[in-house]
């Protein structure tokens, strides 16, 4: 657990006055806001430090706390020991100095829904994590909103399938509808964070990662793939078996079929989210194999042919 | 279709908002509200705007020209994030 120089993330110095850490810290989360940030995950975690510096530099008491200890506060229990035996001053709450002290932790301060219950172990351990301030008297805040993201394989986005997954300790069973596309977002209402002074809780939104696939390439509810057939088949024309997504498919090969010909195959593709039957096309490219290893015998043969031409 | 509407002033007394900050949303177009005999409604659906207005408004100390502002740029945001996945997803088609 490293020290933390919550001046330094709001770029201010030890002689701030609490104007300059509110205004330092509207300025900034003005910037790295999540709401003006969308799907910007570095911007989302710069709001949580700045959230974090500003909850202990404004508050006084947790301020003077950071201030006195600051980059020794690992030392803070033998500081407190060597204070109590001088009979100085002693801290609220016993055994841990800093457990239980500010007031009895944090809240998320002026943005509710945001930036709470993501502080850094240097905080916890320093000022506690329960309970909390108000910045506009009783308001309700909805609670924090809970993003997260699942992989998928292609084959899994295939087919409408259940999965459970874990967001916070607690397990969701979801159902993933065939055809979801990368980076859809689903939205879980009321799974988020609970609301806090009568609010409603807030919702979890799990993003949807699909991985690539080796063979099959996806856009939107197409499906590009590629087979190659021999020289032969190319140019007498034949039948050749196609890799499709539920099996494999008998494919007439046209006589004369030029190589990176597409060929597209109607309703073999993905399946058309939340549409039951409808599903996009599955475009096979030709890829003519030109042989490079001929014997004595096809050399002759394709010199003979060349020659008739 | 059946829209769920919540009233203005219950909205405004859970929120411990003023009312005349849903009024100025309403008048600058960012919002649309509807009346039920003398009562202003919302729609239940724009519940999560809303609230992130408020934030804009209460936290950030945004004023409802930069909220009104705010809204058309995170609307070209979004359209060019859901651009660029499509040019990705394009550009791994032809990638061998």
């Amino acid at each position: 657990m490293a020290f933390i120089d919550y001046y330094k993330t709001l770029g201010l110095n030890k002689t701030a006055s609490q104007d300059d850490i509110k205004k330092a810290y509207r300025k900034l989360a003005r910037k790295y806001h999540p709401d003006l940030n969308p799907n910007d995950k570095e911007a989302n975690k710069l709001f949580q430090q700045i959230n974090e510096a500003n909850e202990a530099l404004s508050d006084p008491e947790k301020r003077k706390k950071y201030d006195e200890y600051g980059e020794n506060w690992k030392n803070a229990d033998q500081f407190e020991q060597q204070r109590r035996s001088q009979g100085q001053q002693s801290y609220r709450g016993s055994g841990n100095p800093f457990g239980g002290a500010g007031g009895g932790g944090y809240s998320t301060g002026d943005f509710g829904g945001y930036g709470g219950g993501d502080f850094s172990d240097f905080f916890e351990s320093m000022f506690g994590s329960a309970g909390g301030r108000q910045s506009r008297g009783q308001t309700k805040y909805k609670g924090q909103d809970f993003q997260a993201e699942l992989k998928l394989n292609l084959l899994d986005a295939y087919k409408t399938h259940k999965q459970t997954i874990t967001v916070n300790g607690k397990n969701l069973r979801i159902t993933i509808p065939g055809g979801i596309a990368d980076g859809q977002v689903i939205k879980l209402a009321g799974q988020g964070a609970p609301g806090r002074n009568g609010g409603p809780n807030g919702d979890l939104f799990i993003t949807i990662g699909i991985h690539p696939h080796p063979i099959f390439k996806r856009l939107n509810d197409d499906i590009y793939v590629s087979k190659e057939i021999d020289l032969y088949t190319a140019v007498l024309g034949g039948e050749t078996m196609v890799d499709t997504l539920d099996g494999k498919v008998k494919l007439k090969v046209a006589p004369g079929t030029q190589n990176g010909i597409k060929v597209r195959l109607k309703n073999k593709g993905f399946p058309v989210y939340k549409k039951e039957g409808d599903f996009g096309n599955l475009f096979v490219t030709f890829i003519v194999k030109i042989p490079t290893e001929l014997t004595e015998k096809q050399k002759e043969l394709f010199e003979e042919l060349q020659n008739l031409t | 279709m059946e829209r769920e509407l919540i009233a203005i002033t219950q909205y405004c007394i859970q929120y411990n908002i003023e009312p005349s900050f849903i009024s100025a949303l309403e008048e600058s177009g960012i919002i649309i509200l509807t009346n039920v005999g003398e009562e202003k409604f919302m729609y239940a659906s724009q519940l999560s705007e809303i609230d992130k207005y408020i934030h804009f408004y209460y936290d950030l100390e945004i004023n409802i020209e930069g909220i009104d502002a705010i809204r058309h740029l995170l609307q070209k945001v979004r359209e060019m994030q859901e651009e660029i996945q499509l040019l990705k997803k394009q550009l791994h088609l032809h990638q061998p």
